[in-house]
């Protein structure tokens, strides 16, 4: 059961995600009556789903929102932003219900009463429309039935009234009606009882029916429904189908309903199947059912088949081409890969040694196989990044409500794919990204149409492939960045000396330095001390890096450059006495020969000439100080880091190497320029090398013996 | 409140019963009696339903077993008129359909929709 509550939860989190968007849709075109179905829907899957799975707080919760939708489904209520923001309001409630159901803060129950109060009112609104009423849906509703098929129950019921039952004034027409009003109902009526007309008891009921309800109520709910007429009728309700048979679309034969109705015994039912006919037939033809009976029973048949045939349908459809599954069951399939991919190093490694043909052979064919299994399983976990971008159009629209902006909020490349771990990671730098766009970015509409400006400001959010990364882009056409301002405050936090002369590109990158922050007050949306330091650092920390673009009064544009993954990497084997050490393939541009020569006419710089241009380097043997002596030749891998090129000199380069990242552990997480490591096809371990962070330590360590 | 009454057929061949209003359980013992009076005389029964307002299942039952009792003897009950949206609308709600009927009269059953009647 719990099993199946996390299940909801998760699904419940799915669908509120979906609502949210479909929300902000419907706020921008409030008359799509696809996107109010919608809403309906989701709101309607989790109550019904909720109840099922005792969430019984969220059911009640949602009900009187799904009826709202309702009415406005039937245009009896129309949708404004303040139906809006209370639904969004909703939303928040009900993700803290299902927080609380695991543990989180407990929900705020005069909160969920003042929402659900405000909801009302809307409906009493309405002239002469009884809120409760409106929960019933019409009785051949089939059309909506796909989405909510898995909460729905089937039930025969036999509603026989007795003889008596007009005596005190009862018309069957209005309970027929409500059972209809339940769900999806097939009624079918029996008169087999009514006599002749001279035996006739004009004032007396002779009729019985049996109705096929599917509905996402209890029988209690039903038997309800019969409750000032049960002491004049027998009411039979009986389950017969349930959301849980899926595994076959097939349902009763004839034979078997007449026989599970008692309409039948079981000698009629087996005196006849020795026959080859149509079992309804010969049933009637023998006299043993009526025609009525086999009517109603096939009626059943009809009803249960095509409900199982809708459900297989949806299966098919949706939920059999993807699968839900725990990411810790993905994440453990990666690690196994993991371990794969280092024996079979080690595999390579020994036809290699061995010399022996018939092992070279089999450890090429685990190499492809491994090499294809670990693109599969890298595979799996891609996400496409439009789920991430979803929740920010309600970010804009909340934070452009609260500060008086007026934005306009468009993404394109959602379908682009990451790493789950990476979309996971990105969601907190992304808000800060755009609070920042419209806290600092946009401009008033009243200053945006003294500088000539639509009032309305633009938010784009973008995500794109750039070979092994992504690009993911924040951009607005507000104010752009002041330079003054930043280069001002940088002098004030002693970030530069007064007298540094930097380009523009530079000035921008201070506002990624630490304690950094221009706000002018401190706003409830962003410069809360809180700069942009903290996007840098959590989007360096795995392996990407940021970049700003602004031009003065047309805007400002960050790109975050991101892998695709963080779990195996193409990087390049180098050696430094006898350590190995692994660069990220990606960052390396080429490698190329510095002799003792080169390095003498640099006159002790560390610079080296690679085709006429001037590349820095970075000596790693003294950065990481290693013993041993250089070796005459060392080779220079020399790697791109945004614009700029650096080289890293090392003794040897051995080669490419498909890298399996492993964590350094607790103690060792912080040792800046070694983001990980991997192990080897010997089982050594080599480091891998954060190639941002030694650009940075380096230039910091230089920069610090120039000011001294 | 219904009414029940006969009217001569013109050029005198026979009389049309012709139901009006509501009928409802106070009119269904009428109604018996005069459909049994008209089932155990010769006389030729044609019916006038279209005035019809609405209709209860007392009366539909009354109808039903009349229709019945009319067939096993051999005789017709044929409408003049057409059925009003009043019977139809109330049949719907009780889901009385020749094709979950047991009667050997089904196939004259006046409730047919859409098909003619003499």
């Amino acid at each position: 059961m719990d099993a199946q509550k996390q299940l909801y939860r998760e699904e419940a989190f799915e669908l509120l995600a979906d609502l949210e968007e479909a929300l902000i849709e419907l706020e921008q075109q409030p008359g799509d009556l696809d996107t109010v179905n919608r809403i309906f829907r989701a709101m309607h899957t989790i109550k019904g789903s909720g109840a099922m799975f005792g969430f019984d707080d969220i059911a009640s919760f949602t009900h009187t929102i799904e009826t709202v939708y309702d009415l406005i489904r039937e245009e009896k209520l129309s949708v404004d932003e303040e139906l809006i923001s209370l639904t969004l309001r909703s939303c928040d409630q009900i993700k803290v219900m299902l927080n609380a159901s695991q543990g989180g803060e407990e929900a705020d129950a005069t909160l969920a009463e003042e929402i659900t109060a405000s909801f009302k009112k809307l409906i009493s609104s309405m002239e002469g429309t009884a809120p409760e009423q409106d929960d019933s849906r019409p009785a051949d509703s089939g059309g909506e039935q796909a989405d909510d098929l898995k909460a729905e129950t089937t039930y025969r019921i036999r509603f026989k009234p007795h003889r008596e039952l007009f005596q005190n004034g009862t018309n069957p027409i209005p309970l027929l009606n409500e059972i209809r009003g339940l769900g999806h109902a097939h009624v079918i009526c029996h008169l087999k009882e009514l006599p002749g007309l001279k035996e006739l008891d004009p004032e007396a009921c002779y009729t019985y029916w049996d109705i096929i309800l599917t509905t996402d109520k209890d029988a209690d709910a039903i038997r309800d429904v019969f409750i000032f007429v049960e002491h004049i009728s027998d009411v039979e309700v009986t389950k017969i189908d349930d959301y849980s048979e899926i595994d076959h679309e097939e349902y009763k034969k004839i034979g078997e309903i007449l026989f599970d109705r008692g309409d039948i015994s079981l000698s009629d039912l087996e005196s006849i199947l020795g026959r080859q006919k149509r079992i309804g037939e010969l049933l009637v033809e023998s006299g043993k059912a009526r025609r009525s009976e086999v009517q109603s029973a096939l009626v059943e048949q009809e009803h249960v088949r095509n409900l199982r045939k809708k459900r297989m349908g949806n299966l098919s459809g949706d939920a059999a081409s993807s699968i839900r599954v725990a990411s810790h069951k993905l994440d453990s399939l990666v690690n196994l890969v993991g371990e794969l991919v280092t024996v079979q190093a080690r595999l390579t490694q020994l036809s290699v040694q061995r010399n022996d043909t018939d092992l070279t052979l089999v450890s090429e064919e685990v190499e492809r196989l491994t090499a294809e299994l670990r693109d599969n399983a890298m595979g799996i976990r891609m996400l496409p990044i439009g789920t991430t971008f979803a929740k920010f159009k309600r970010l804009v629209r909340d934070l452009s409500t609260e500060l008086g902006k007026e934005v306009d909020f468009t993404t394109s490349g959602e379908e682009t794919e990451l790493d789950k771990t990476v979309i996971d990671r990105l969601g907190d730098p992304l808000v800060h990204l755009i609070r920042n766009s419209i806290d600092h970015g946009i401009e008033s509409p009243e200053k945006r149409a003294a500088a000539g400006k639509p009032a309305e400001g633009t938010i784009r959010l973008t995500a794109e492939h750039s070979g092994a990364h992504v690009l993911i882009s924040v951009s607005d056409d507000g104010a752009g960045l002041d330079t003054e301002a930043i280069r001002a405050k940088a002098m004030e936090k002693g970030l530069i000396s007064p007298d540094a002369n930097l380009s523009e590109k530079e000035i921008f990158e201070l506002i990624l330095a630490p304690g950094f922050s221009t706000a002018r007050s401190v706003s409830k949306v962003s410069g809360r001390g809180v700069g942009m330091d903290v996007v840098t650092s959590s989007i360096e920390a795995f392996g990407g890096t940021v970049e700003i673009a602004s031009a003065k009064d047309k805007g400002t544009t960050i790109t975050l450059k991101l892998p695709l993954t963080l779990a195996i990497i193409d990087g390049l084997l180098v050696t430094i006495s006898d350590e190995y050490f692994v660069m990220p393939l990606n960052a390396v541009v080429e490698c190329v020969e510095l002799s003792a020569d080169d390095r003498r006419h640099a006159h002790g710089r560390n610079l080296a000439r690679v085709r006429d241009e001037i590349v820095p380097y970075i000596p790693l043997r003294e950065v990481f100080s290693l013993d041993g002596d250089n070796p005459a030749i060392e080779q220079v891998v020399v790697t791109e880091i945004g614009e700029r090129r650096i080289g890293f000199v090392v003794d040897k380069v051995v080669g490419q190497h498909q890298t399996v990242i492993k964590n350094l552990g607790k103690f060792l997480r912080h040792v800046d320029g070694v983001s990980g490591a991997t192990i080897m096809g010997d089982g050594t371990v080599a480091l891998i090398l954060d190639i941002n962070k030694l650009t940075q330590q380096v230039e910091f360590t230089e920069k610090s013996l120039a000011v001294h | 409140m219904g009414n029940i009454t006969w009217q001569n057929k013109a050029g005198g061949r026979g009389r049309t019963l012709r139901l009006e209003g509501a009928l409802t359980i106070e009119t269904a013992s009428e109604l018996k009696h005069v459909l049994l009076q008209a089932l155990e005389t010769a006389e030729p029964l044609e019916m006038d339903m279209s005035a019809v307002e609405s209709v209860d299942l007392a009366c539909v039952q009354v109808l039903c077993s009349a229709h019945c009792s009319f067939h096993q003897a051999n005789r017709k009950m044929p409408l003049a008129g057409e059925i009003p949206a009043g019977i139809h609308t109330a049949l719907e709600a009780l889901a009385i359909s020749p094709d979950a009927c047991d009667s050997p009269c089904t196939p004259e059953c006046p409730w047919k929709m859409g098909e003619g009647h003499e």
